[in-house]
């Protein structure tokens, strides 16, 4: 392993090595700013350009764009509400109001400290579980995944936001939307009105567009102004200070990037699910939770600090069994065939100085891409002093164009649009939109595990108890849903005490 | 000024037919893969479409495109509709793209009418079973006392028919567990213990095999390329020899000979390249291409075969 290392190492620290480095981390910020398209797209476009390199050149470059990506779409985030990509929807929550109170420096440095705390954390945890991770893989079937899922289902108890009722009822909407589509077990198709597109269900990325983008849009166009509230201040700095704050608040950011590798780790769940699971994290442990949602640093910390884990986390499938833990190491594991590496349980062991390329690549590039924000986040924060009425309608195009660009279906651009109306709707009338994200991207994977579940076991429901993991789990979102109450009925017998 | 000349006589003669292959190619060519990014149909198209480019002249490009969706219906819906001009192919999943029809399910393309290009690749079946497991025969598949436990992805998928097949005709009871991701997803299910066996193609499967974590039964090879593996011929099943599943090249119905030859030339010309049969080697992705006619009668061939089992595949 050592050795491996460093001739990974050596691969890197030459001319080409860097050069192939650079312009993955160059690729990958600008996929990753672009809403909609991201290192899925990025990644198979750069698949041809791949045949001449050596494994190696090929991974520093892919590498390069994996690890960039998610710290690409967080300035857009931040800045203009529009989710880069899918796992930066979370960032939106607290990073967009933080840019209307004039601090989208402070949120973009933030953001940028816990990716890189988070990317770091990822990558040593994968190292660290190397000649282990095959038995990892193992322990999670079905009935794991589905307890997994209710874990994530039951945060958006804590994730309400004060509004309990209207949570649930946007929660339920959510898991409604999410059964409609082709069932894989069952074989049948559900609320698809007779057309194809809906086959495939409702697809996460014009959804989380339409929501968070094209919502706010139309709420900006009502209003007029500029993003930064003109009370706000005209100071855009703060960067440094956001950087720190990641430090500062360690616990929402070990706990982002905790969260993160776990789940990336778990093939299916992906890192929209670990980046919101890290946002109702943040909130749980946060001294202030009645401030998330308003501009609440920690809000921004958690979720991006898991974005950058999850690169680690999911190659930990990928690598023991060739098993894609997100979507863009599905097109990865494609580039690798091409290069003669069959994925799957041999390929570590075949291939370890070429994988140890890759995984330093994601490394140094979340390092490289880090520092780069960080250089640009001034200039681009005056992306919010710019009248809205000229900067609606090019945010409006260039997600619908990124939208469109990701599945070339005209269907989807629809779609995106009608979660725009829904999502102005919401704000609105004050409903949460993140319960029924939440919801969104669970429901599918807990009804599909489940019915897994009870196929394996013949339909008998101790298969959820009689497994040690999914025991432990279950064990676990029993906790999770009695802490808030345990906590409040703490807080009640203390008050007539010091009453 | 030939050219031109050319083309004002074509349109003149009322012959678009054979002057458009005269021309073609004159625009980028669309090579659609009824997928997303990242599987075997999405690799071999990436790996051939700058090889087709240099043997068409260089001037157009070949690009590849996803149409995912629908288990591949939507992709293969898109190039039924396209202008039979040969601006519009699309790598076939044979017989994936023929099982929803047989199933009963409604499609928005007839697998008989579209047009037949090449065959570029094949890939045979091996079926397996967890290392640990105490099955070591077909023999022991049919003594187990319960239904099989089988993962795959979906209900209609190539591998979820294969593995009905050979149920049918190992005479072995089933039961599918589907709903898993991917390939490798519904592999590992097997080496966890999810179910008791599955199929697979094996350039994936091979790789469990060689690690350890499987054993495999039997290889629908003429020739077991698995090491210590019968083939299902030696074992009695002559029959499922050439089960598995194949990459074909099609295009919309009625596309003209002359487009039809224009296209299958390009790759086969672009298949002997050495640097691609280079890169096909290092991915372990051999091409076995087919021209037109033979083409066309292996397809036939794999969709009777199948549809000898329309009852099994039916079979939830």
């Amino acid at each position: 392993m050592l050795e491996s290392t460093l001739a990974a190492l050596q691969g890197l620290f030459t001319p080409l090595g860097v050069l192939f480095l650079l312009l993955g981390v160059l690729v990958g910020l600008v996929f990753g700013v672009m809403p909609g398209i991201g290192g899925t797209t990025a990644i198979a476009l750069l698949t041809p350009l791949t045949f001449t390199l050596e494994s190696s050149q090929a991974m520093l470059l892919m590498g390069g764009i994996m690890g960039a990506v998610s710290t690409g779409g967080s300035i857009t985030s931040i800045l203009l509400n529009t989710p880069g990509n899918a796992p930066n929807a979370a960032t939106c929550l607290d990073g967009y109001p933080l840019a209307q109170q004039g601090k989208a420096g402070l949120a973009i440095g933030a953001a940028a400290g816990a990716s890189t705390i988070g990317g770091i954390i990822g990558i040593v945890t994968l190292i660290a579980v190397i000649p282990v991770m095959k038995s990892i893989v193992l322990l999670f079937g079905p009935p794991e995944y589905f307890v997994l899922a209710l874990m994530g289902l039951a945060a958006i108890a804590v994730a309400t936001g004060g509004r309990f009722l209207r949570g649930l009822i946007a929660g339920a909407l959510g898991l409604i939307l999410a059964f409609v589509g082709y069932d894989a077990v069952g074989g049948g198709v559900r609320f698809t009105l007779g057309s194809n597109y809906l086959w495939d269900g409702i697809q996460l990325v014009p959804a989380l567009t339409g929501l968070f983008a094209i919502s706010e849009m139309i709420a900006l166009s009502v209003s007029g102004g500029t993003i930064a509230k003109a009370n706000a201040g005209m100071g855009i700095g703060g960067v440094l200070q956001g950087f720190w704050q990641a430090v500062v608040h360690w616990k929402t950011t070990l706990q982002g990037s905790v969260i993160g590798t776990l789940i990336g780790a778990v093939p299916g769940l992906g890192g929209t699910v670990a980046a919101f699971l890290a946002y109702s994290g943040a909130m749980q442990i946060s001294k202030n939770p009645e401030t998330f949602g308003k501009g609440n640093i920690e809000g921004v910390i958690g979720p991006e600090a898991s974005n950058n884990s999850k690169d680690g986390g999911a190659l930990i499938p990928t690598l023991s069994f060739g098993i894609p833990g997100s979507a863009e190491m599905a097109v990865f594991l494609g580039v690798l065939v091409l290069h003669g590496m069959q994925p799957g349980p041999m390929l570590l062991i075949e291939h370890e100085g070429v994988m140890f390329s890759l995984i330093l690549a994601l490394l140094v590039s979340t390092l490289f891409s880090n520092v780069v924000v960080l250089a640009v986040a001034r200039p681009l924060a005056l992306i919010t002093r710019i009248d809205v009425h000229l900067l609606v309608p090019v945010v409006v195009a260039v997600a619908l164009v990124g939208v469109y660009a990701l599945r070339e279906t005209l269907g989807d651009v629809v779609l995106a649009g009608l979660f725009g109306i829904l999502g102005y709707i919401m704000i609105r009338f004050g409903f949460p939109r993140i319960t029924l994200v939440i919801a969104l991207v669970l429901g599918e994977l807990a009804e599909r595990s489940y019915h897994q579940s009870l196929n394996m076991s013949g339909g008998d429901w101790s298969i959820f108890f009689t497994r040690t993991p999914s025991l432990v789990l279950s064990i676990l979102v029993v906790g999770l849903l009695l802490a808030p109450a345990v906590r409040t009925l703490r807080r009640g017998r203390r008050r007539p005490a010091t009453a | 000024m030939l050219k031109t000349l050319f083309a004002a006589a074509c349109a003149a003669a009322l012959l678009p037919a054979a002057c458009l292959a005269a021309d073609f190619p004159q625009k980028n060519i669309e090579f659609i893969i009824p997928f997303g990014p990242g599987g075997g149909f999405d690799r071999t198209v990436r790996a051939i479409a700058p090889f087709m480019e240099k043997q068409l002249g260089g001037k157009v490009s070949v690009l590849p495109r996803n149409v995912p969706g629908a288990g591949g219906k939507r992709g293969m819906a898109t190039v039924y509709r396209a202008k039979p001009d040969g601006y519009t192919i699309a790598i076939a999943n044979i017989p994936g793209a023929a099982i929803p029809a047989l199933t009963g399910e409604k499609v928005e393309y007839d697998i008989n009418k579209l047009t037949w290009i090449a065959r570029l690749a094949t890939e045979e079946y091996t079926l397996a079973v967890a290392t640990k497991s105490s099955i070591r025969s077909i023999e022991d598949l049919r003594k187990l006392g319960r239904p099989v436990k089988m993962p795959s992805t979906d209900f209609g998928s190539t591998a979820y028919a294969g593995m009905a097949i050979f149920g049918e005709m190992l005479k072995f009871p089933v039961q599918h567990l589907t709903g898993y991701k991917g390939t490798n997803d519904y592999i590992v299910a097997v080496v966890r213990g999810d179910g008791d066996a599955t199929t697979g193609p094996i350039s994936t499967m091979g790789k469990f095999v060689e690690s350890g974590d499987m054993r495999a039964l039997f290889t629908t090879e003429e020739k077991s390329t698995l090491k210590g593996v019968p083939t299902i011929a030696e074992l009695g099943y002559p029959d499922l020899t050439g089960l598995g599943v194949d990459r074909f090249v099609v295009g919309p119905p009625g596309l003209p000979p002359a487009i039809i030859k224009a296209l299958s030339d390009a790759m086969a010309k672009a298949v002997q390249d050495p640097e691609l049969q280079a890169i096909a080697e290092k991915s372990r992705q051999p091409f076995a291409f087919l021209p037109p006619d033979k083409a066309k009668a292996n397809a036939d061939r794999s969709l009777a075969l199948y549809a000898r089992y329309k009852a099994a595949l039916q079979k939830r």
